[in-house]
């Protein structure tokens, strides 16, 4: 309630002094040479494998670099502080490192670095959100449960080589080294994990100035001895905000150098105000509807390919989203290496006589209505679902309502123990850019998120075949495969992906961010 | 005295006892699983849901994690977030935060509000009383967030003559959300007091004294006003109470990390320890400043005598 009215009375008065903002000056925005600043909302951890969200995620990737990279326009997976990552089988990897990489506090990087932190995240008793991660590596389960300290699947052969053996062949694990969770930590890490959390020592392009001061700033220099590309800026103050509304205030009172994500109800404002300095990149996130497959109302995917023809994915991208969002047009962004083109599309785009044709051809929907659940935490999710909800009943003469889960957690809670019994919305975003991550982690019977409850024993099958395909395109065209029968059964509804607005100072210039929705902290360039 | 204030502060450890518990109990009534909201975006995996609740007891009785909550406030510790920060530490660092906005806050319904009501009292039905008659409506009908984003953009942003959000800038970085944070109150407090002192005006003591020939300075500041500030020091006691813990709104716009935000989030959160270290420390200022404005009783009226 109360954001909403912040928005409004933010747009209201923005509108007043739209004209005046725009010609003031105010104070400088850093006062040392080559620093510049950036808003972030709190990070959840700063520990490689225990965030939650993107801002832990940016702090993280600038303090630390694992074994690969990803260009910032392909995706593709480029060798960072692997020297090569070899596999004949797919099952059984051998990395070796490049020589010379250090942590912060002059400690070699070798694979001891990696292999002990992967075990360390691994184990029960560190609880780090993102241990799944390691799960394909032999021996997980068993550190997991916190029966053994390492994984079997994880062997030193020397200080710069080691060798990873996988549960079964998987295709896509160079791509998944590039998570932030597989970077190396120093034996530092392990003596108190709480106060090297508050500040972490790594290998990255940037090294922490002090410690993280909670709900402030978190400060971090260049780190001059770092072994891959050298960041530009000198020192980057990440501000830490409780709301993105107040951040970009402080932008246009020139307090900020670098917003990453403008807030929807101020872009058009920002793109009239900022001009070239206002910037938009695509991302990996995605929304979708979803519906629990196996209740009375949503069994039959004609129903629900024809709910999908229903929706007006443009109007809601542009009235609502103000153009943040881009239709989708399969299950797989076009950020992703391997995306296959337009795998939707006639059944993503809007076509009332088509949805209404499809839908009467399944044989309609018991009871002829159905309710969509949405957290209201989010800003946007009710309007959305709403205009959603009144498009189809509209095109399909159906009666669909809403239902407002108070919080996220409260929603994916119950989608999680399967109390779903309407359609739903949820999201998405890639930890590592392959088709396959939009794929086997929401669609496959095992899966923690599967949350529509989809089996289809044929796509799990071409999933398994992609995994052990010899080369990337092989296993890109199973992958594409695997879509199509995906897109045919609908289990979600693929609804629109994510593009980041990011809006800088006069003082910076080289302003990017990446399909993770995390600033090029290290390409900044501070005029 | 001493006696008096001994009874005071057993009374206080009762309301300790009792807020935190209904609190601790009422944190478990909130919606969702703490865990799943730890995890953000993704439904939580349940190898990590069982460490978290291993680690902070989530998996006992509410009856004896209050037990372990309490046994540990004995020794000092009110434990931790879930995300593994030090909630006294934590508390420690921000109620300097909230203890600086309330003081700004404060200090404008002081002198603001004092002044303007005295002020009004004096020149009643004049053309200063009818101008703060209009500002005090204007003060207690606009909601107080809309004051703070045309304060935060006019003064802020266009001007540039204060800071628009954060701490960065000392003492200058509380003059805004201070005085948007005491504006209704302020409003409240001018109305009081020209009420109060009005009356007061009118009473035979102070005709006495203006007989004795008293300077009308002496006659209002020592005998007047003195007797009509009861009222509004209960009020203002009560309210720093309410500006430590009620600022959430307030803290969120101008982006200050204080008590508010420490709450407000907790709750989201589900964090039982938080939440409930957070009340403790609320229920102590509010516990201390009504005890402090009991005391003030007596310095203000001689006829107030505690034995």
């Amino acid at each position: 309630m109360f954001l909403h009215i912040r928005g409004m009375v933010a747009v209201g008065l923005t509108s007043v002094l739209l004209a005046s903002v725009a010609s003031c000056g105010g104070s400088e925005a850093g006062k040392k040479t080559g620093a510049f600043s950036a808003a972030i909302l709190e990070p959840s951890s700063l520990m490689p494998a225990n965030y939650s969200e993107v801002y832990g995620a940016q702090v993280v990737s600038a303090l630390f670099t694992p074994l690969v990279t990803f260009d910032i326009k392909t995706n593709e997976t480029r060798l960072e502080v692997a020297e090569s990552i070899e596999s004949t089988d797919n099952k059984v990897w051998k990395v070796r490192l490049k020589s010379g990489w250090t942590f912060h506090n002059g400690e070699p990087v070798t694979s001891r670095s990696f292999v002990d932190a992967w075990n360390f995240a691994a184990n029960k008793k560190s609880a780090q959100l993102n241990a799944y991660v390691f799960g394909e590596i032999k021996g997980y389960r068993e550190v997991a449960s916190g029966a053994e300290e390492t994984m079997s699947g994880l062997r030193v052969v020397g200080d710069l080589e080691f060798e990873i053996t996988l549960v079964r062949p998987w295709s896509q694990f160079r791509q998944l080294l590039g998570y932030p969770a597989f970077s190396p930590l120093p034996s530092a890490a392990y003596k108190d994990p709480k106060a090297f959390e508050q500040r972490p020592i790594g290998n990255g392009p940037f090294l922490m100035e002090g410690a993280w001061q909670h709900d402030q700033q978190i400060t971090l220099r260049r780190n001059d001895s770092y072994a891959g590309t050298k960041a530009k800026a000198g020192e980057v103050r990440f501000k830490i905000y409780q709301s993105f509304d107040t951040a970009y205030n402080d932008l246009l009172a020139n307090n900020l150098d670098v917003l990453p994500a403008v807030p929807t109800a101020r872009i058009t404002e920002a793109k009239s105000l900022l001009g070239d300095r206002f910037g938009e990149s695509p991302s990996g996130r995605m929304e979708y509807l979803g519906f629990p497959v196996n209740s009375e109302k949503f069994k039959s995917p004609g129903v629900r390919r024809a709910i999908s023809m229903a929706i007006d994915r443009e109007a809601i991208t542009k009235a609502i989203f103000r153009g943040t969002r881009t239709p989708a047009t399969g299950f797989v962004p076009p950020v992703v290496p391997g995306a296959a083109p337009n795998a939707c599309g006639a059944l993503c785009v809007h076509d009332a006589a088509a949805a209404k044709a499809a839908f009467d051809a399944a044989g309609g929907i018991p009871g002829n209505g159905f309710t969509i659940g949405y957290n209201s935490d989010a800003p946007e999710n009710k309007e959305w679902v709403e205009a959603a909800a009144r498009q189809i009943s509209k095109d399909l003469g159906v009666n669909v309502e809403t239902r407002a889960y108070p919080k996220l957690a409260v929603l994916l809670g119950d989608l999680s123990s399967g109390k779903v019994d309407t359609a739903f919305r949820t999201a998405w975003t890639f930890y590592f850019p392959s088709p396959e991550n939009y794929l086997k982690p929401l669609f496959t019977q095992d899966a923690g998120e599967n949350f529509s409850r989809y089996r289809n024993d044929e796509f799990e099958a071409l999933l398994r075949d992609g995994a052990a395909a010899k080369d990337t395109e092989a296993a890109d065209a199973k992958y594409a495969e695997a879509e199509r029968v995906l897109l045919d059964d609908m289990p979600y509804v693929p609804l629109w992906y994510q593009g980041v607005m990011a809006g800088h100072s006069k003082r910076v210039s080289d302003v990017s961010v990446d399909s993770f929705r995390r600033l090029r902290i290290e390409s900044v360039v501070v005029d | 005295m001493s006696r008096y204030i001994m009874s005071r502060v057993l009374q206080a450890v009762l309301v300790l006892v009792g807020a935190t518990l209904v609190i601790f109990v009422i944190t478990f009534a909130l919606p969702g699983d703490p865990v799943q909201a730890l995890a953000g975006e993704r439904a939580a995996d349940p190898a990590f849901a069982e460490a978290i609740r291993a680690r902070y007891h989530l998996d006992e009785p509410l009856l004896q994690q209050y037990g372990r909550f309490l046994l540990g406030v004995l020794h000092g510790d009110l434990g931790q977030t879930y995300s593994g920060q030090d909630v006294a530490q934590m508390l420690g660092e921000r109620i300097w935060v909230s203890a600086q906005l309330a003081a700004f806050a404060l200090a404008f319904q002081i002198v603001i509000g004092v002044g303007a009501g005295v002020l009004s009292a004096l020149r009643r039905n004049g053309v200063a009383d009818t101008g703060v008659r209009i500002f005090t409506l204007a003060g207690l009908s606009i909601p107080f967030f809309v004051t703070a984003f045309v304060l935060q953009l006019v003064v802020g942003v266009k001007f540039g003559w204060l800071p628009v959000a954060g701490t960065e800038d000392g003492f200058l970085s509380y003059v805004m959300p201070g005085f948007v944070l005491g504006s209704l109150s302020t409003a409240y407090v001018a109305r009081l007091t020209r009420g109060q002192l009005t009356e007061s005006l009118r009473e035979d003591y102070v005709r006495m004294a203006t007989a004795k020939g008293l300077t009308r300075v002496r006659v209002v500041a020592h005998h007047a006003l003195r007797n009509s500030l009861i009222p509004v020091v209960t009020f203002l006691g009560l309210e720093v109470g309410a500006l430590l813990s009620g600022a959430v709104i307030t803290e969120s716009i101008f982006n200050l990390p204080g008590m508010g935000q420490a709450m407000a989030r907790a709750v989201y959160l589900g964090e039982r320890t938080t939440v409930v270290g957070v009340v403790t420390v609320f229920v102590l200022v509010y516990v201390v400043a009504n005890l402090l404005v009991d005391l003030l009783y007596a310095v203000l009226d001689p006829r107030i005598r505690y034995a």
